[in-house]
Formats: C-alpha cells, sequence, structure tokens
C-alpha cells in the first residue's frame, strides 16, 4: 500500500521511530531475552523453555510488559499531538476523524507488536537453540497473545490519552495497581481486567495445564471480549476527537 | 466622528458593507459565542467576510484567536454558528478542501523534512499533481533550498513560511493566518505582506489576526476589531484609521529646547496641550488631534527654530489604546 493512502499511519510511525519512546519499548520487549541470556548464564543448557520462558511470559510479560509498551506508543500517538498542538495540522484536512484515529491505532499496534514479536521470538531461538528443545506450541501461544494484549491495551490507552492530560502516570496506576494486583487478586474484578482474558487465551493455547484453569474465560469468549473491549475503545476515542476543542 | 456619520464603521450588529454574494466564497459568524467556565473570550459576535483581506485585530487576550479558531473549525461556538460558503463548520471534514490555515503555534513535526510536511498536507488534501504543488508553494514562501532540511533545524522564521506553504499548498479558497508575520525578518515580512495581498487580490477570502495595527494596514483593506471578546467595529481599514486619528494622542518629543519647541507648537496650533517631561532631561510631552500633520511639520519648525531634536516617539500608539479609542467611539 502506498505511504500516500496512510499518511497519518506514516507520519504515526516516523513519529515513534525518531522519538525515544521506541527506545524504552524495545528495552522493554527485550526484558524476556535478558532473563533468558541470565537463565543460560545460570542454569547452562540445561533449562526447560516452557518452564522458564513461558512461566516468565505469563507472570511478567502479560500483565506488566505488554500493558507498558502500549502505554508509551499509545499515550504519545494522540496525546502527545495534542499537548503539542500538532494535531490540528491533521484536524484541518478534509480527512474524517475516525480515519485519522485508525491509521493512528494502527501504527500504534504495528509498532508495539512487531517490536514484542521480534524480541520474544529472539528469546524463544536462544533458549530453544541452547537446550534444543524449540517450543512451537509457546510461540504461537505468546504471539497470539502479544497482538491481543497490544491491540487492545493500545485502544485503551489511546482512549485515556484524550481523556486526562497525565496519561502516562495514569496508566501507569493502572497497570501496576489494577492489572497487576487487584484483577490478579480479586476474583470479581478479574473480568474487567483485559490481562484476563489474554492469559485465558495463552493458556487455551498452551493447552497443558500449566496455567490454573479453574479461573479462566475459554478462548473464544475471550478473544470477543478483547476485540470488541478494543473497537468500543476506538469508537469512543472518535468521538471524544470530534466533541474536542483543539486550543 | 460618531457612529452614525461614519460610512464604513459599522455597529456589531450590523453586517459588514462586503456581505459576500451567494457564489463568492464566504465566511459567516452568526451570533457567536465562546466561553470557557466562567470566562467568556468571544461574546455574540456577527459578520460575513468575503474575498478579500480582512483583518482581525485586537489586542492580546481580546479574543481574537478564540474567534479564529472558531472560524476554522477548531473549536467549537458555545452558542451561535460559523460557516463556511454556507456549510457550518465542524459537521463535515470535506470543508477543509477549500480552507488552509497558518496557525500560530510554532511546533511542527520536527522530524520531517520541510518537503515532506508540504507532502503529508497535499496528500491529506487529496491533491492531484502532489510534486507540482509543492513546488509551487515552496516557491511562493522562498523555501524551495531548504525543502531537504528537517524542520527541527529550522529558523522561527522558516517554520512560520513553511506553515504558509503547507496552508497554501493545495490552492485554498478561504485561508486563516494567525500572527502570520511573526518571526519574519523585515525582507521575509515584505515578501509575505505580497503574498497576503495577492491571495486577496486573487479572489480568496483572507482572514489574519494581529495585533499590530502598522502591521496590518500594509495589507489588509477591512477589519474586524475585537476588544474583550466583543466586535467593537468592523469595516474599512481607512475609516478605523481615520476614525484613530481624530483623537488627541500623546506624542514625546527629546530635544535641547524644549520650552522654545513647546510654546511654538502652541503658537502654531500643532498641539492642544504641551508640558514638560519630568523624567526625562528636555523631554516634552505633547497632546495633539493631528498627528500626522505635526510629524509633517515638526522638522521644518525645529530647523526654523534651531532646535535639535533627539527623539520622537508616540505614547500611546500601542493597539491597546487604538482600540480603546475605537471602541469608544461606537459605543
Amino acid at each position: 500500500m502506498s505511504v500516500d493512502r496512510i499518511p497519518v499511519f506514516w507520519l504515526t510511525a516516523r513519529q515513534f521511530l525518531e522519538g525515544r519512546s521506541i527506545r524504552v519499548v524495545a528495552l522493554l520487549a527485550a526484558v524476556p531475552l535478558l532473563l533468558g541470556i541470565i537463565e543460560i548464564i545460570a542454569v547452562g543448557t540445561d533449562l526447560q523453555v516452557r518452564n522458564m520462558l513461558g512461566q516468565g511470559f505469563q507472570d511478567l510479560t502479560i500483565p506488566t510488559l505488554l500493558p507498558l509498551i502500549a502505554l508509551i506508543l499509545a499515550s504519545s500517538a494522540l496525546g502527545n499531538e495534542i499537548s503539542d498542538r500538532t494535531l490540528l495540522y491533521l484536524a484541518l484536512k478534509p480527512w474524517s476523524r475516525i480515519r485519522i484515529v485508525l491509521e493512528k491505532y494502527a501504527a500504534t499496534i504495528s509498532i508495539g507488536i512487531l517490536i514484542a514479536i521480534v524480541l520474544v521470538f529472539a528469546a524463544w531461538a536462544l533458549l530453544g537453540g541452547v537446550s534444543s528443545n524449540f517450543d512451537g506450541e509457546l510461540l504461537l501461544a505468546m504471539m497470539i497473545s502479544i497482538v491481543l494484549a497490544i491491540g487492545a491495551y493500545a485502544a485503551a490507552f489511546t482512549l485515556l490519552s484524550l481523556l486526562i492530560t497525565r496519561v502516562l502516570m495514569a496508566g501507569l496506576l493502572y497497570v501496576l495497581i489494577w492489572e497487576s494486583l487487584l484483577a490478579q487478586f480479586i476474583p470479581g474484578l478479574r473480568l474487567l481486567s483485559i490481562q484476563h482474558y489474554v492469559t485465558s487465551v495463552y493458556a487455551n493455547v498452551l493447552a497443558d495445564g500449566s496455567v490454573a484453569g479453574s479461573q479462566l474465560s475459554s478462548s473464544g469468549a475471550s478473544v470477543i471480549v478483547l476485540i470488541t473491549a478494543s473497537g468500543v475503545f476506538i469508537i469512543l476515542t472518535w468521538l471524544r476527537l470530534q466533541q474536542m476543542d483543539l486550543d | 466622528m460618531t457612529t452614525a456619520e461614519t460610512e464604513t464603521i459599522t455597529p456589531p450588529e450590523q453586517h459588514r458593507e462586503t456581505t459576500p454574494k451567494a457564489s463568492m466564497p464566504s465566511v459567516k459568524a452568526n451570533n457567536v459565542s465562546k466561553w470557557y467556565g466562567d470566562v467568556v473570550a468571544v461574546s455574540q459576535v456577527s459578520f460575513a467576510v468575503g474575498p478579500g483581506v480582512t483583518a482581525l485585530l485586537g489586542p492580546n487576550g481580546s479574543g481574537k484567536t478564540t474567534m479564529l479558531k472558531m472560524l476554522a473549525g477548531l473549536t467549537g461556538p458555545s452558542t451561535g454558528t460559523v460557516t463556511i460558503n454556507d456549510r457550518v463548520v465542524r459537521l463535515s471534514s470535506d470543508i477543509y478542501e477549500n480552507v488552509g490555515m497558518v496557525p500560530e503555534q510554532e511546533m511542527i513535526y520536527p522530524f520531517l523534512t520541510g518537503y515532506e510536511f508540504l507532502r503529508l498536507n497535499a496528500v491529506m488534501q487529496h491533491c492531484s499533481d502532489v510534486d507540482r504543488k509543492i513546488l509551487r508553494a515552496l516557491e511562493l514562501v522562498e523555501m524551495r533550498d531548504a525543502a531537504d532540511r528537517r524542520i527541527g533545524e529550522y529558523s522561527k522564521g522558516m517554520r512560520q513560511r513553511i506553515k504558509m506553504a503547507a496552508a497554501l499548498v493545495h490552492d485554498p479558497a478561504i485561508v486563516f493566518m494567525d500572527e502570520p508575520l511573526s518571526g519574519l525578518d523585515p525582507r521575509q515580512r515584505v515578501r509575505a505582506i505580497e503574498l497576503i495581498r495577492d491571495l486577496g487580490n486573487e479572489g480568496r477570502v483572507v482572514i489574519v489576526s494581529s495585533h499590530l495595527l502598522h502591521e496590518v494596514q500594509r495589507f489588509a483593506e477591512q477589519v474586524l476589531v475585537i476588544v474583550n471578546g466583543h466586535l467593537a467595529a468592523s469595516g474599512s481599514f481607512r475609516a478605523i484609521r481615520d476614525q484613530i486619528d481624530e483623537h488627541a494622542r500623546q506624542i514625546l518629543i527629546v530635544c535641547d529646547a524644549p520650552r522654545r519647541l513647546g510654546a511654538s507648537l502652541i503658537e502654531m496650533d500643532q498641539a492642544i496641550s504641551v508640558r514638560l517631561d519630568p523624567t526625562r532631561d528636555g523631554g516634552l510631552i505633547i497632546e495633539s488631534k493631528d498627528v500626522r500633520r505635526l510629524y509633517t511639520n515638526l522638522p521644518q519648525l525645529a530647523q526654523t527654530l534651531n532646535v535639535r531634536l533627539y527623539e520622537v516617539r508616540s505614547l500611546d500608539d500601542s493597539l491597546a489604546s487604538v482600540f480603546s479609542y475605537v471602541t469608544e467611539a461606537v459605543r
């Protein structure tokens, strides 16, 4: 597809690639790889990829790293353009606001997913190569989880960036308190957590019972909830952008 | 001169005499107000603007930028409607195919080159023959040589000019400019003023916001004066200027013989009052109703009296005081 057909996508991708946030995102996405290297140094080649990488993905990547990656990118996609007032260069065009939102969102999740997938794949390939155990099921579960998690979190944080000015702080509190703490330990809140549905899909794809099964939702229901939630967040973002004064 | 005697200055409730015909590009504000909480930024403003250059004048904080943003659809009015070519703004993005805007803010995507920024604008305006239009816009603002440099490396004047090029790249019929001469050096100002005049002469609706009266008179035929959120006056620039000139204004003259010069100015009916400036050695503050005549005659008079002039400047030529004259006149 020509860059001229998706100029806002192209602009947003350039913003990410030329900005500082991309380095933070890459660092976060590289955590599983770094932990894998430490594990190899500590344990040697006699390691269980699913136990090490899979458990780390479930305990750290899904509840913390993926939301943070989405938060950093989504908060700057529209929020930064509002705070530095460059958004008006896009708003003063015969370009519908929903199209602006969709192109911004597409750029956010494309960059986020790409970086996360490349670095998680690198961790998987490294550990698999060292232990001679390339766990294809684990790789598939991780890739699907990355796509769903970043898709849903990015939609939520893009909306948040139009509602409040300190979106990074609010997003951090949401990730660390709601997703990583309250939703993990308070059963009723679990159903209001993106993490719960991502973990459910992850566990169901792995299908080895390593993740506590009784508290999970089905894969189908989880995917529907995540996609629906993402869609609702995007529509709310569009409505908010329509009403906003670009002062 | 009272409002009733003035032909071209109209009170705010009346539309200007240049109200555009139906087929012409037009921008209309109909009883528009805007408030932020308890603060009223713009209050019940109505006007219609047709082809040509119209200046939106007002002191800082008068509400002119808010007005311009409402005209461009960036901000919605609290009450009233703004229409462009008889279509209500903010209801459809299609309206922007005919609109270009030079915003006041300096920030532009610093990572893009000037060419890339113009390409972004041209593509989003659905332009055909994009490269030719970009080249034309770059030449209009004399930025062709800097087109491949990143905007982050641009000076303030260059950023201002690339914003103008971006606003004009799709050849819009309606152009909004917020303080367009800000940051330009004298030569660039002259070029920008020519450009603004040309845009108006080509039949476009050009609305330029400014707080600098002397700047505006070089390109605008019509003015809308906004004071404290109200439309204080509208009409031809000449009428406003004449009205301003009829008010007594204070001039500071610093010379080596202030008493002698002051006495002669009173005697020759060039000033209605004269007093020595206690803060300036040799300072003389005079009040005159015909400042132009005073400025014309002063050098000759000083030469005749053998008085050496060190400084001559207006003490109340600020836009705020000028607008206060206009505001009083239309009340």
